[in-house]
């Protein structure tokens, strides 16, 4: 009884992925994404292949989405203004000092996201022990509001000292701004952290006022069209540092989904690893626009506590998927110095690369992947025909401003493609000291499968995985997102008996008030109740987080058994253990829903007859031209084996299995590809 | 032999060497019980080979670039021979004159990692600790004359030896430490580090073998050497003459020589040491000239042994810049810093595209200690304070930065120095006063107030050498800002400050620090108009400033 969707709008393409529980049949779309309003492309993909008895009989709409980053990236967002304690304004920009190359004495810092004319002092100060020293003067913020009315500022982001422990003067700045008639948006700071540093709270609360006006209307739209369309359920859209949240406490903490896009493939890979037993991963998503690598250890992406945005921090968990401007629309050009460049612009979808024949004249990734045949007969999943007429025009000017012959010129386009991927996964893998040949790869996205065996060579992997449906297998991760919601609160005080008496109340409190987060989204079930203390010894700063064992949500165990798993997790985190005093600093309360699980694995595509073709492509291993089988992945049976040269066809991507590599079918669906 | 080698192990271990130092890093600023450590990060880590050659260095102050490396060397001469070097032994130093400090309060702990019975490199770490004994609070005495006032020498002894610690030193630490539970909290916390590193390392040699492991290392310094010396070959060849002012110290003259294969710095023919805490024993000036050297060379690259062969430093032993013992080196950031400052100098004037103007060029070293009203207990602050970078013929200078000889070094949140040390900040913006005009500006300092709210309250501080002496700028730009300290007493009354220590303090009077621009590049008429309409829209450029230096008017 939890029939799914999981929609994933990529830079290039919507992919969709229909899971029917009573059935287990999973269907597949994929549609060219709408830059300009990114849900009706979205909507239109659910409308085009789920039909209207289905939508209405589903119970969950899941979704990834790159709304919120490329707000960020591309800086447009809301004409935010700060209020900020007066004495204070230039935190934003003051930071906290520190150079990102500590050498670099040249360094520039980067643009802060509201300009010095627009972060405007407040009177009014609280102590850090939460009592007030000076009153809070509401003029002050009618003053600003005139400011910002001038400047069309048209979202406020409040952020003032020491709000961690009081935040009665954010709310009445709130409150002043509202009955001063302010209608735009209100980010503030205590909503987002209970935690102090003000730099760090105030960065994430302008971040959150940068999206918040774009990521609300953009999730109600989308809602209301999926309501007209039919859908009863639950929206949900995934988080930055795993699982997922209902869509209006999306709404209220847009910041906590800036990264929704790419952790969805990063979840999808933990969740395969689990349940396949593939031990550690690393994934390599290639869509049409981007490139996105994370590395999977002990079957869950590496969690961050703090993420990072072009040098902005945010206080929020944050899974590290890493990112680069790479992918089957990427744009290969010859740059001044005569060197040939593969993008990081795009093409996107529209006009695509120049072999779409939607009029791109640029040849991309894609027009040389199918110019040296590896893309087989090239027909995609949207019923379009790749024209190897117009690649081989695109790629001609760039032969001849290179010198080179056609051939030449699409191997260097794809070498390196695959030698900018290989170096970011060499980022995440080798800098911290993980052996990449020692990982397995698994490669997903539209063109992932086709650079599995070329990644494989540059980074000296043995293994790759290839999922069903690869190429819309983010959407396929998407479906797993348990629902999840996390808070956490600062309260420093001994551990002994006393403090734990404390901490489950607390506890209470907070997990009320998460209950109190669903608003009316309505979510009724099961919620599993999950507590966390970070605790130090007494005298440090900074703190170990352990998870407390206990009954539902509530700590049972002892004061000693808390402390002998702190002293064992600090032990094992840091090599000895100290005689001092133990501290509780922080309670952290988590509630999961889980989803209804699915089967396990994937189910297999459909049989067709086992037929196969000839066609001429180039292989990167024997460095010739040569005859490649061309087969559907859907002749394939669980347990065959297939030796390379081939090119395996899906309606969502195609496999480039180079000579001297070989295939196997697991029962799962995935194909196992492994170096001969 | 060495073709054998697999290049990609090779690049692995390197690798991992680097991932081992942000570990040891990281696990030292999770465990430290003082600001100074956890928040600003004033401490260092890195690896050496067995002999002491640095291999890989993590993050934090580039100041400290090398400076565990003669520490490891005095100590391995010291035990090797006697062969007392064993498993699990963690030794200790703050000698300054072995390097393997810069002043009393930097303490290094050294541990040998071995594979099997063979030492096959060790982990190091260095941190400023808060207190170490000697004549005042903080151990930093402006009033010194010997190191013998300037707190505990560690003279390259053992503080653990095959895994367990030496109870008579630590309790020798105890003893003489005004603040001996952050100070023995912190000794810990350099342990944990070493620890994480070494096991690391173990990890390494069982996988890929020891040979191979030795190979990574050694390629990798020959590989820095390989950057440097192509870094070398693009700068211009000669030798450049500057002189500067040290102010109360004097002039300082220095000659700079580049050729194909050496970075020559000779510091020969300057003042003898002094009596003040103003000296530098000569490791500690190599580590000033280090910084120099690298960030002219190869900014964003590999900082290792092999980054810094093609460097020479000559001074005569007995000057400011090579000072003999017992000479006192509290505030060594001074002439160091200077050293840093007149390479920079002396090679703007020959490639004024590529060097920027002078910045503000202190540490800004702000000391607050007193007896916490709520608890009792010593609160202690104790942080670095960012100013404004030079300007550059086509940018500005970037706003409230540490200086040159900090690097990965981050303020200490207002919120938290007033949950925990006994301060309330009245604010924290940008300085707003002239300095630094130019068609290229430079950049702004900041204004810092703190008040006090502890009792027995005192302040050390090191705001120079530019209290008086304001950053240089460059093709016709106005100079920078000159830095200062203010204490202003209940009673209204001001004392202004640039080196100080051990100042008493009553609670409600304020310290307000102000750190100066760095200078400015280019005319200021020369300034972009529609640039210039926006810095006054900001604020970074007042009316006023506008008309008196930039030749603005209303009706433009």
């Amino acid at each position: 009884m939890a029939t799914r969707i999981g929609v994933d709008i990529g830079g290039t393409f919507t992919d969709l992925l229909f899971y029917d529980d009573q059935t287990s049949d999973m269907l597949v779309a994929k549609v060219p994404t709408t830059p300009a309003s990114p849900e009706q492309g979205c909507v239109q993909a659910v409308t085009d292949s789920v039909d209207g008895d289905q939508l209405r009989q589903t119970q969950y709409f899941l979704h990834g989405t790159t709304v919120g980053l490329n707000s960020l990236l591309e800086r447009k967002g809301a004409r935010v203004g700060l209020l900020a304690t007066r004495g204070f304004r230039d935190i934003l920009e003051i930071r906290r000092g520190d150079r990102d190359e500590m050498y670099n004495l040249f360094w520039q810092l980067p643009e802060p996201l509201v300009p010095r004319r627009l972060r405007l002092p407040v009177t009014g100060r609280v102590r850090s022990d939460g009592t007030v020293h000076i009153p809070f003067e509401k003029q002050d913020v009618l003053d600003a509001l005139e400011i910002f009315a001038l400047e069309g500022v048209n979202s406020i982001a409040v952020a003032f000292m020491n709000a961690y422990a009081n935040p009665a003067h954010e709310l009445a700045a709130e409150s002043a701004l509202r009955e001063a008639g302010f209608s735009g948006e209100i980010s503030l700071s205590h909503h987002i952290s209970r935690e102090y540093r003000e730099y760090e709270r105030t960065s994430t609360t302008v971040i959150d006022a940068f999206v918040r006006g774009r990521m609300s209307n953009y999730l109600r739209r989308l809602e209301a069209d999926l309501r007209g369309a039919g859908f009863k359920g639950d929206c949900l859209i995934t988080r930055s540092g795993s699982g997922s949240m209902t869509f209006s406490e999306a709404e209220d903490r847009p910041f906590e989904t800036i990264m929704s896009g790419p952790v969805a493939g990063a979840e999808g890979g933990g969740e395969l690893s689990r349940q396949l037993g593939l031990g550690d991963l690393i994934t390599a998503d290639v869509g049409g626009t981007s490139f996105d690598t994370c590395v999977i250890t002990r079957g869950r992406p590496t969690l961050l506590f703090e993420g990072k945005i072009v040098g902005m921090p945010l206080q929020t968990p944050w899974v590290d998927v890493r990112s680069i401007g790479a992918g089957g629309g990427s744009i290969a050009q010859v740059d001044v110095g005569g060197l040939l460049r593969v993008g990081p612009e795009s093409g996107g979808a529209d006009p695509g690369p120049a072999c779409y024949g939607k009029g791109g004249e640029n040849a991309c990734m894609t027009d040389a992947a199918f110019y040296l045949g590896m893309l087989g007969e090239g027909k995609l999943a949207s019923g379009l025909q790749l024209d190897l007429a117009l690649a081989e025009k695109a790629l001609q000017p760039l032969a001849g401003k290179l010198g080179y012959g056609m051939d030449e010129t699409a191997i260097g386009i794809m070498d390196i493609a695959s030698a900018s991927m290989a170096d970011a996964i060499r980022e995440i893998t080798v800098e911290q000291g993980i052996d990449p040949r020692k990982l397995k790869l698994l490669a997903f996205g539209g063109a992932g499968p086709l650079m599995g065996t070329l990644l494989a060579r540059d980074l000296d992997i043995t293994g790759i995985v290839i999922p069903p449906h690869a190429g819309n297998f983010s959407a396929w991760g998407l479906l797993g997102a348990d629902l999840t919601r996390a808070t956490a609160r600062t309260r420093i005080m001994r551990l002994d008996d006393d403090g734990l008496a404390n901490v489950n109340d607390i506890l209470a409190e907070m997990y009320s008030d998460l209950a109190a987060r669903a608003g009316s989204s309505g979510d009724g079930g099961e919620w599993a109740r999950e507590a966390g203390l970070d605790m130090r010894y007494k005298g440090q700063e900074h703190t170990l987080s352990i998870n407390v064992p206990g009954d539902n949500g509530r700590v049972t165990i002892s004061t000693e058994q808390v402390r002998e798993i702190f002293t064992r997790d600090y032990d094992r985190t840091f090599g000895n253990t100290m005689d001092e005093p133990v501290e509780i600093v922080s309670i952290r309360a988590t509630v999961r829903h889980a989803l209804p699980r699915r089967s396990e694995g994937l189910s297999a595509l459909n049989g067709s007859d086992g037929t196969h073709t000839i066609r001429e492509a180039y292989s990167f291993t024997e460095k010739k031209r040569m005859d490649f089988r061309i087969l559907d992945r859907s002749s394939m049976q669980a347990g065959d084996t297939l030796a390379g040269p081939a090119i395996i066809n899906e309606p969502t991507a195609t496999t480039y299995l180079d000579a001297n590599w070989a295939c196997e079918v697991h029962g799962s669906g995935c194909l196992f590809i492994s170096r001969h | 032999m060495s073709n054998d080698f697999d290049p990609f192990s090779l690049e692995i271990i390197q690798n991992s060497i680097d991932a081992a130092c942000e570990e040891m890093f990281t696990g030292m600023r999770q465990t430290a019980m003082s600001t100074i450590i956890y928040e600003v990060l004033d401490f260092g880590v890195g690896i050496t080979d067995p002999e002491g050659s640095l291999v890989s260095q993590g993050a934090g102050i580039p100041i400290f670039i090398g400076m565990l490396e003669p520490g490891v060397k005095a100590i391995y001469k010291k035990f090797k021979a006697a062969g007392r070097i064993f498993p699990g032994d963690i030794f200790i130093t703050n000698d300054p004159w072995h390097g393997g400090a810069s002043h009393l309060n930097d303490v290094s702990l050294l541990m040998p990692v071995f594979s099997g019975d063979t030492l096959i490199a060790w982990t190091a770490n260095k941190a400023h600790w808060s207190d170490i004994g000697g004549m005042v609070p903080g151990s930093v005495a402006i009033e010194a004359t010997e190191v013998y006032q300037e707190g505990l020498q560690f003279p390259d002894i053992k503080l653990f030896e095959r895994g367990e610690p030496i109870e008579s030193v630590i309790d020798m630490i105890r003893a003489n430490s005004r603040l001996p539970d952050n100070t023995l909290g912190d000794m810990w916390a350099g342990v944990a580090s070493l620890r994480l590193g070494a096991n690391r390392l173990e990890q390494l040699v069982q996988t890929y073998g020891q040979e191979v492991f030795t190979e990574a290392l050694r390629r990798y310094m020959d590989y820095g050497e390989v950057v440097s010396r192509q870094a070398l070959a693009q700068l211009p060849k000669g030798t450049f003459r500057t002189v500067g002012d040290l102010e109360s110290l004097g002039q300082v003259k220095m000659l700079l020589t580049i050729t194909d294969d050496h970075f020559t710095i000779d510091l020969r023919g300057n003042r003898s040491q002094v009596n003040e805490p103003a000296n530098c024993p000569y490791a500690v000036t190599l580590c000033g000239a280090k910084v120099a050297f690298k960030a002219i060379t190869d900014p964003g690259g590999i900082c290792n042994a092999g980054v810094f062969r093609p460097l020479r430093l000559l001074c005569d032993e007995g000057s400011l810049f090579a000072a003999k013992r017992p000479a006192p080196v509290g505030l060594f950031h001074e002439p160091v810093m200077f050293v840093t400052d007149l390479v920079w100098r002396s090679l703007a004037d020959v490639l004024p595209e590529q060097l920027t103007a002078g910045h503000f060029g202190s540490v800004g070293a702000l000391v607050i200690g007193s007896i916490h009203p709520d608890t009792g207990k010593p609160a202690f602050l104790i942080e670095p304070e960012v100013g404004g970078f030079g300007a550059g013929l086509g940018y500005d200078g970037a706003n409230a930065q540490f200086s040159k000889i900090d690097g990965e070094t981050f303020n200490t949140p207002v919120e938290l120095n007033e949950a925990r040390n006994a301060v309330f900040v009245r604010q924290y913006r940008f300085n707003e006063e002239d300095g630094g005009e130019g068609e290229y500006r430079g950049g702004k300092g900041v204004v810092l107030e703190y008040e006090i709210k502890g009792e027995g309250a005192w302040t050390t501080g090191l705001f120079t050498p530019n209290h008086t002496t304001a950053p240089w700028s460059i093709n016709g730009g106005e100079p920078g800002s000159s830095n200062r300290v203010e204490i202003i007493r209940s009673d209204g009354k001001r004392e202004i400050l640039g080196k100080f220590s051990n100042v008493p303090l009553n609670q409600g009077d304020i310290i307000r620090v102000v750190t100066g621009a760095g200078g400015g590049a280019g005319d200021p008429l020369r300034r972009d108009r529609s640039i210039l309409e926006s810095d006054i829209r900001n604020g970074y450029v007042s009316e006023r400033q506008a008309r008196q230096y930039y030749g603005f008017s209303d009706n433009q």
